[in-house]
């Protein structure tokens, strides 16, 4: 069909005018429609994947259906870029109508997102993304974070430094959010934790830096005792490469918040170096309770690989969302986010719950150090302790006073 | 900083240097023969890693198996490149420029989904070879022998590249076309064969480049963005189409990037950029343009 410029003017402008309508209208009565926006192409699906599974296998556990009503999800792809992320999600809400909003691994998206939410006043649950402005600075009544954030993150590696003998440390890692926000957390709890402790260098790399070398000679000078990467999605496995073909890792001790986790070891195999210290809400092998096994044989059984430290976010998020709506009994969401605030539920790593005020979920950090074995053909993590996350959270009074109030 | 430190740096910056020159100078000749601006330089590197990553898992892990990959992922780059000239580029020849983009920019799409659906999404790792792990130090200062990797495949680039373009036929008539096209057509020569050599010879320091990059880089689709934009600026900044201006603004680069780490560690990232508005002001055709 040839389309003439007068018919392409006329549906633009149709189209336009349908997405400018105004007000948010209700899902029909039959189903509940739930929006889903995220990296589905490119190497972040290692962790998007594994959060999409997760809340799949919550989903298909009571059958895609509560109150008599359908879940339907729609997935959409924002390639890791704020403005798609922002775009689907207006797509979603005014033409799709959903009723709830889930996303993304970028903290950026995540950000956007999250404000849009709020305007529109419609819940939306981050599900990877871990600055800590999610539910700190930036955080309301219509964002969730359902995952452990960065200034959680960074205080469980602060603690676990703390107990070693290493005075003088060097900090080096991704320039963006996420780096700057785990490593000023990390320097932060470890300077109040350790007095004796001294930060004598720091460096920071472009995302997507293509060659670490100069950096790791400006440690090697530096000669610290220990460094802390807060390296992010794209530069965790090519950094630790450059650890472990350079030596640098019989040189100092090396700090690295997502070293330990599969999706980062398995990426690695023999590359990767031993005794990296590093941490993570989850791991498939840990904690070893019944919960968990049947957790990663249910997830096994469906989607035929192992659950990431995404998984159980997804899971979480699935079912706190089931729990809230059943509890209220309608899909109403000022009552649901009522319901949800405070909430807790039992998931892979035991039991969680989501703080009333500033809406983060307050779930545990396992800290260990890299080891090969021959139980997988990758790097796990060995001498894991558990940090719980009553220890982990900030006081209300912080988030209070980081949101100007 | 002590004489032992400024060494090191300056090894690891004319390393690195040399690993851009050897991507620039294939992106660069393209540019200076067929007038060319080939987006799709990226995935030819991409690729050239991907295939390293299938060989190394047939031949194995030894230091024999990994130079034998390399040089079979490059010349691999370079049939892939043949068929792209053969099949599509060809029949473009003379028309617009944007055409000639059009085509280079959708190749970038297919390679990236066709790299997805035979590789997956996942991150991929290449093994060092045993030979080019640890580091050498010398008086308190170091340098990861990897490097020497870089070092030497920039150096066996420059002379190939100047046997082809100095000594032979085909190369004296790429440098004629690239200089007066007009002449060369008008003095009968067939310039449809040099265009084809040029743009696998091209497609060979891309997939050399990928292939010796990856031990070392992230093996992923996604690989190539990130390159492919410092490359243009050290294209740009060494004159387009010249390849020895490339050398040297690669170089440049290299060099002033790692001492940007040990000097200015907070504004590292400015640096080639900073040079590269000072170089494109001084002189805007490029730094050995006359």
């Amino acid at each position: 069909m040839k389309l003439s410029r007068r018919k392409f003017l006329k549906s633009g402008a149709a189209g336009i005018a349908m997405l400018s309508l105004p007000g948010v209208a209700s899902a029909d009565a039959g189903r509940i429609k739930i929006g889903v926006i995220d990296t589905y192409s490119g190497p972040a699906t290692i962790y998007t994947y594994g959060a999409r599974d997760g809340f799949k296998l919550a989903l298909s556990q009571i059958g895609y259906n509560v109150l008599g009503k359908k879940i339907e999800v729609l997935y959409r792809n924002s390639r890791y870029r704020p403005n798609i992320a922002l775009k689907m999600a207006k797509e979603l809400v005014l033409r799709e109508k959903v009723d709830f909003l889930i996303g993304t691994i970028s903290s950026a998206a995540a950000l956007a997102v999250s404000a849009y939410a709020k305007s529109v006043k419609i819940p939306f649950f981050d599900w990877i993304a871990m600055s800590s402005k999610i539910s700190g600075a930036d955080g309301h009544r219509y964002v969730f974070q359902i995952e452990v954030n960065t200034d959680m993150s960074g205080k469980a590696m602060a603690l676990a430094a703390a107990k070693e003998r290493y005075k003088r440390y060097y900090i080096i890692g991704s320039d963006y959010e996420y780096g700057h926000a785990i490593a000023e957390s990390f320097e932060k709890n470890l300077t109040s934790l350790r007095k004796d402790v001294e930060i004598i260098g720091k460096s920071w790399f472009r995302v997507g830096e293509p060659d670490f070398g100069p950096y790791i000679n400006a440690i090697l000078i530096k000669k610290p005792d220990a460094v802390y990467a807060a390296t992010g999605g794209r530069d965790m496995v090519p950094f630790l490469k450059y650890v472990n073909f350079t030596g640098l890792y019989k040189k100092t001790a090396i700090f690295d918040y997502t070293a330990t986790d599969t999706a980062t070891t398995e990426a690695l195999g023999d590359s990767m170096p031993d005794g990296i210290y590093g941490g993570a809400p989850y791991y498939f092998y840990y904690p070893k309770t019944n919960q968990n096994r049947m957790f990663v044989q249910s997830y096994k059984e469906q989607f035929k690989k192992w659950p990431v430290f995404t998984s159980p976010n997804g899971y979480i998020t699935g079912n706190l969302l089931i729990k809230a709506i059943k509890l209220v009994g309608a899909v109403d969401k000022e009552r649901i986010i009522n319901a949800i605030e405070g909430m807790s539920i039992s998931s892979p790593v035991g039991k969680v719950y989501v703080r009333a005020y500033d809406h983060q979920l307050i779930a545990p950090v396992y800290v260990g150090r890299t080891k090969k074995t021959n139980k997988y053909p990758f790097a796990t993590a060995a001498d894991i302790v558990t940090i719980p996350g009553d220890e982990l959270k900030i006081p209300v009074s912080e988030v209070k006073k980081e949101r100007g109030l | 900083m002590d004489l032992s430190t400024v060494v090191s740096y300056l090894l690891i910056g004319i390393s690195r240097g040399m690993f851009y020159f050897v991507l620039a100078a294939g992106l660069t000749l393209i540019l200076g023969v067929l007038k060319i601006i080939n987006f799709a330089h990226g995935s030819l590197y991409m690729l050239g890693a991907f295939f390293m990553y299938t060989l190394i898992g047939i031949m194995g892990k030894g230091t024999g198996a990994f130079f034998l990959s390399a040089a079979a992922a490059a010349i691999a780059v370079g049939f892939i490149s043949l068929a792209i000239e053969q099949l599509f580029l060809k029949h473009l020849y003379g028309k617009e420029h944007l055409m000639q983009m059009l085509l280079t920019y959708s190749l970038v799409l297919i390679f990236g989904d066709s790299i997805e659906m035979i590789w997956g999404t996942g991150y991929h790792t290449v093994a060092m070879p045993k030979l080019l792990t640890g580091s050498y130090s010398f008086l308190g200062a170091y340098i990861a022998k990897f490097y020497l990797l870089f070092l030497i495949s920039g150096l066996l680039t420059v002379i190939l590249l100047w046997l082809y373009l100095y000594k032979t036929k085909l190369g004296k008539i790429a440098r004629a076309v690239a200089t007066n096209r007009s002449m060369v057509d008008a003095l009968g020569i067939n310039a449809d064969a040099t265009f084809m050599y040029a743009f696998i010879i091209g497609g060979i320091l891309a997939g050399l480049g990928g292939a010796i990059a990856s031990p070392a880089v992230n093996i992923t689709s996604q690989m190539g963005d990130s390159i492919i934009i410092k490359v243009f600026l050290v294209v740009t900044v060494g004159g387009l189409g010249n390849i020895w201006g490339s050398l040297i603004a690669a170089l440049i680069f290299g060099i002033s990037e790692s001492f940007g780490v040990l000097i200015f560690p907070r504004f590292e990232l400015v640096v080639p950029f900073v040079i590269a508005a000072i170089a494109l002001i001084l002189r805007p055709r490029g730094i050995l343009s006359k």
